[in-house]
């Protein structure tokens, strides 16, 4: 083992301390690396869809594909609806996928690890349904809560059990995210740690450091897709979330 | 004192790593079908594989939540 805290570089430090009426609200490098991620997104969209032609050259088809695909996630749960949701989709997508991909660089910061970014997007899910549900059928909204067809004697506990998991929804959302995120960087800290310990050690032991080597690099090639399919998963649960607070209420 | 402490802490975190357990079964089930599945229909394995991706996904952060768990145990109490 390394010895060292591989939980450290998940600390939020202070860049420019700022306080308004109490509140804590400094620049901190978490928000650092999500302006950074923010810029190559809004930077490369605008660059490879500026010189757009006709015929789409290789960067024009990357973001049609881009489009193509946040389009198929919303089509199925959404249908007519999905262009009012499409914006802020692609835009929760964009971020988390590139946050994931910018904590992969050594020595960044990973701002998807922190859970209270990952629980914000989450609630920030969970109102918008909310509302959206309100807005479509009024008050028939909460009817979703009573199942239908079942005994008037065993309704009531239906409905706190149904409540409970439904509050629970932005929750195991946002520790989904933050778990898998924080995991897979633990995992290579370790890994790297017996590396350390290898090179420290014994002369006889030196060889051995190549394992830990390729099994980081084998590590690093599956947080790729594990960034991927958890950026694709966060997008899909919103937009199962929302699509079904359009079609209840029965 | 504290070497007890930390001695109860370690043998907490793996007792706790025991829900590596249930979420190895499910990760086998979700691979298991998936295969069983693509034996039985190839052409369909384009659509079962993102299926499959996400069932993949949603078991491992059950295992992911204990680990969760485990770690504040390490770190934080």
């Amino acid at each position: 083992m390394s010895g060292t805290n591989p939980m450290s570089s998940f600390v939020v430090k202070d860049l420019i301390k700022i306080k308004v009426f109490g509140f804590d609200l400094s620049f901190t490098n978490s928000s650092l690396f999500m302006v950074i991620s923010l810029v190559i997104i809004c930077y490369t969209l605008h660059i490879w869809t500026k010189y757009a032609s006709i015929v789409p050259n290789r960067y024009n088809l990357f973001v049609e594909k881009l489009f193509f695909f946040i389009g198929a996630i919303l089509k199925p749960d959404l249908g007519s609806k999905s262009i009012l949701f499409f914006p802020y989709v692609l835009a929760l997508f964009l971020f988390i996928f590139v946050g994931n991909l910018i904590g992969l660089i050594p020595y960044s910061f990973c701002f998807t690890s922190q859970i209270a970014v990952t629980f914000g997007m989450a609630i920030a899910i969970f109102v918008t349904s909310i509302f959206v549900g309100l807005y479509m059928h009024g008050f028939m909204y909460f009817k979703r809560f009573v199942p239908v067809g079942v005994p008037v004697a065993i309704a009531p506990v239906l409905v706190i059990v149904e409540v409970v998991s439904f509050m629970f929804r932005p929750i195991s959302m946002g520790v989904r995210l933050f778990a898998n995120m924080i995991s897979g960087h633990i995992m290579l800290d370790i890994v790297a740690g017996f590396a350390v310990s290898f090179a420290c050690g014994n002369v006889f032991f030196r060889p051995f450091i190549l394992f830990p080597i390729i099994i980081n690099i084998a590590l690093i090639l599956m947080k790729f897709l594990v960034c991927y399919i958890q950026a694709y998963i966060f997008t899909m649960l919103c937009s199962v979330y929302i699509g079904e607070a359009i079609k209840d209420g029965h | 004192m504290d070497n007890v402490v930390l001695a109860y802490k370690a043998l907490a975190a793996g007792i706790g790593m025991l829900a590596l357990f249930g979420a190895g079964i499910g990760l086998g089930k979700v691979s298991a079908s998936y295969v069983e599945s693509v034996a039985r229909n190839p052409q369909a394995k384009d659509d079962l594989r993102s299926a499959a991706m996400m069932g993949f996904a949603f078991t491992e952060s059950v295992a992911l939540m204990a680990m969760l768990i485990v770690l504040l145990i390490i770190y934080t109490i």
